[in-house]
């Protein structure tokens, strides 16, 4: 299988006042097309810096960025806003949803960045968030939505662009325990789809359901378990 | 060579992006302010009352440049005027002191020479008892001719003005100014009717339109003359062929210091009065007069725009404090955006829209409440040296030009806190 995200040697450093501060010293590691991956690590690992420089929110201090086999760790900030209104979804733990718009503006957000129509940007996003199950919430506030609903539109949002890797950042973590399962539930469907999906996660519960789980340790990978088959 | 012709792809694959983009982002900013809080109308308050200040300040500018104009106007605003004085210096056996009359033959040769002169008339006034059976009163009476109408700006209500057959067959015909028709005849049409001057007969045959209060006036208010026949009056006022002050319009108001040349050059060949007595022929240019008073309405209407500018800078001060606030609050928003692929310019352009629809949307309300603030005003009875506030439509224009100046100017500092904005911190705990 070929790799669809490829980092090598990746070093991630901060300015902390005068000093640095690295996060990340040297990651190699390949997404593969249709993986669900699992990143773990207790907290300070660089789960969520590693996320940063997968989803193209931000460059490496060093080392490579492949996506698709193109070496994006030089493009301008504009060209990899671009790549993620095209092509990368994001679900966030806070879900994010913006407080002031509708679920379904909401989830047709990334659809404005790459210039789609109104009425085809409010059609995709309608489509997905009936799939998802909120049909009858399409103009309900965040604030009017339950948890579980919240993510969902979180999920339709990241999907709406029909990414090319889906990102999660602890997708679970605010959300109660059935909860949080109906939303694994969902996304073991989209991994079912053949869809290309990383999460990072404190949940083994989230891991249990992954393909391969990559454990960080002080910005190292520290140890790679393919779970299911 | 291939660098710009790259160069140039990019603008206009980016131009394109832009023009793609940009009526969602405006739908965005809109959908945003429609959701907005009470904080972001009570700013609005600001601008309300800024443009309304604005365009009640213009107006009245604009009122009182009017009035200035009009009031100028309506006497007329470009003559010039020529009357003979009395000589200082002793001239081909004549004495100092010798009085230079002016009289038909400098009107012709005025009219003949002078090439600048739109028109050009003569006007002698005394005061005479006028009677009607309604009435006997002392009276201005104006001797001139059928130019003077298009120089002093004289408009007929009914009947008819002077005319040259008037003059050159001295008939004892009048004109009536308004309010002296409305003293002699009351309600009644004058014209037809006869007035008594001096005991001599003459018949009405028209009544002017009423000029209201004058600027300037030669002899008295234009309302309250009766206008004669040069010819019928030389013989009234027993003035023999002198035409009393000679009186010419430029064609063009610059004109006037040139016309007061050939007029100057005209008389003075003409009275035989050397260069070096200046002072025997007297000119009188109504543009010197005219000018500073624009100027005056001119500055006017720029301090109080300037007072204007300065409100509105101050609310725009306010908004801009606002949208910083906001853009603060929204920062985990305006993360998510970029997260989801918004550039920073994309979010640099919604902050500037939403900045520029909060003061636009505050200015219209204002100039809306401006505009009906001085329709108000300039219903009320003001008397008529007043300047009622006048609404133009290059008010209008400035105040918007103003308001969209002060829009983008207030949205700069927010949207440049929202350019700040990391992507990253979407990830972070908000």
């Amino acid at each position: 299988m070929s790799a669809l995200l490829e980092l090598r040697g990746v070093v991630k450093r901060f300015a902390l006042g005068e000093r640095e501060l690295e996060v990340l010293h040297g990651i190699d590691l390949d997404i593969c097309r249709g993986e669900l991956v699992a990143v773990m690590g207790p907290s300070g690992s660089g789960k969520t810096t590693l996320l940063e420089i997968l989803g193209a929110i931000s460059r490496p201090s060093e080392g490579s960025v492949a996506l698709d086999g193109e070496a994006i760790q030089e493009w301008d900030d504009d060209r990899l806003a671009d790549l993620r209104a095209q092509r990368l979804g994001f679900v966030f733990q806070s879900f994010n949803l913006l407080p002031r718009m509708s679920a379904l503006r909401n989830a047709a957000l990334p659809l404005v960045y790459t210039g789609v129509r109104r009425a085809e940007r409010e059609a995709r996003a309608r489509a997905l968030l009936e799939r998802l199950g909120l049909g009858h919430r399409l103009e309900h506030l965040p604030a009017q939505l339950s948890g579980g609903e919240r993510q969902r539109v979180a999920i339709a949002r990241a999907l709406v662009n029909e990414p090319a890797v889906l990102f999660a950042d602890e997708p679970t973590g605010n959300l109660d325990e059935t909860t949080g399962r109906e939303i694994l539930e969902l996304f073991r469907e989209l991994h079912d789809e053949g869809r290309t999906i990383v999460a990072v996660t404190h949940s083994e519960e989230v891991a249990a359901i992954a393909g391969r789980v990559v454990r960080l340790r002080d910005g190292r990978v520290e140890l790679e378990e393919r779970a299911r088959g | 060579m291939v660098a710009s012709s790259s160069k140039s792809a990019r603008v206009a694959r980016e131009l394109s992006r832009a023009l793609r983009l940009a009526p969602a982002i405006l739908g965005e900013a809109l959908a945003q302010l429609r959701a907005g809080g009470r904080e972001q109308w009570l700013t609005m308050l600001g601008l309300v009352w800024g443009a309304s200040a604005v365009i009640l300040l213009l107006s009245f500018g604009a009122g009182f440049h009017r009035l200035m104009d009009l009031g100028f106007k309506k006497t007329g605003d470009r003559y010039v005027m020529a009357f003979g004085q009395f000589t200082s210096q002793e001239l081909g056996g004549a004495r100092p002191g010798r009085k230079i009359v002016i009289d038909r033959e400098d009107l012709a040769r005025v009219r003949a020479g002078a090439s600048s002169a739109r028109a050009v008339s003569a006007e002698e006034s005394r005061q005479v008892t006028a009677r009607t059976p309604l009435r006997t009163r002392t009276t201005l009476v104006t001797a001139t001719t059928a130019e003077i109408a298009s120089i002093e700006v004289h408009r007929v209500a009914h009947g008819r003005f002077l005319d040259d057959d008037d003059d050159r067959l001295a008939r004892s015909v009048a004109v009536l100014g308004a309010s002296l028709a409305r003293a002699f005849f009351g309600d009644a049409d004058p014209v037809g009717r006869a007035i008594q001057l001096d005991g001599r007969v003459f018949d009405v045959v028209g009544v002017l339109a009423r000029k209201g209060q004058q600027f300037v006036t030669n002899y008295g208010l234009h309302d309250d003359t009766v206008f004669v026949p040069l010819s019928r009056g030389q013989r009234l006022f027993g003035m023999g062929d002198s035409i009393g002050v000679l009186i010419a319009d430029p064609f063009r108001a610059e004109d006037s210091e040139r016309l007061r040349a050939e007029l100057r050059a005209i008389l003075f060949a003409r009275h035989r009065v050397p260069e070096s007595d200046p002072d025997a022929i007297g000119f009188l240019e109504i543009q010197q007069f005219v000018r500073p008073m624009l100027l005056v309405g001119t500055a006017l209407r720029i301090l109080l725009g300037a007072i204007g500018t300065g409100i509105l800078a101050i609310a725009g001060a306010g908004v801009a404090n606002l949208m910083v606030a906001s853009v603060n609050r929204r920062r985990p928003e305006l993360a998510t955006r970029r997260a989801c692929g918004a550039r920073r310019g994309d979010v640099i352009l919604q902050i500037v829209v939403e900045t520029l629809v909060v003061v636009l949307a505050g200015g219209a309300l204002g100039a809306g409440l401006g505009v009906a603030a001085m329709l108000g005003f300039a219903a009320l009875p003001l008397p008529e040296l007043v300047p009622a506030p006048r609404l133009e439509w290059s008010v209008v224009a400035t105040a918007f030009a103003l308001l969209s100046g002060v829009g983008l100017v207030s949205g700069v500092t927010p949207a440049r806190v929202a350019s700040r904005v990391d992507p990253a911190t979407a990830l972070r705990a908000l």
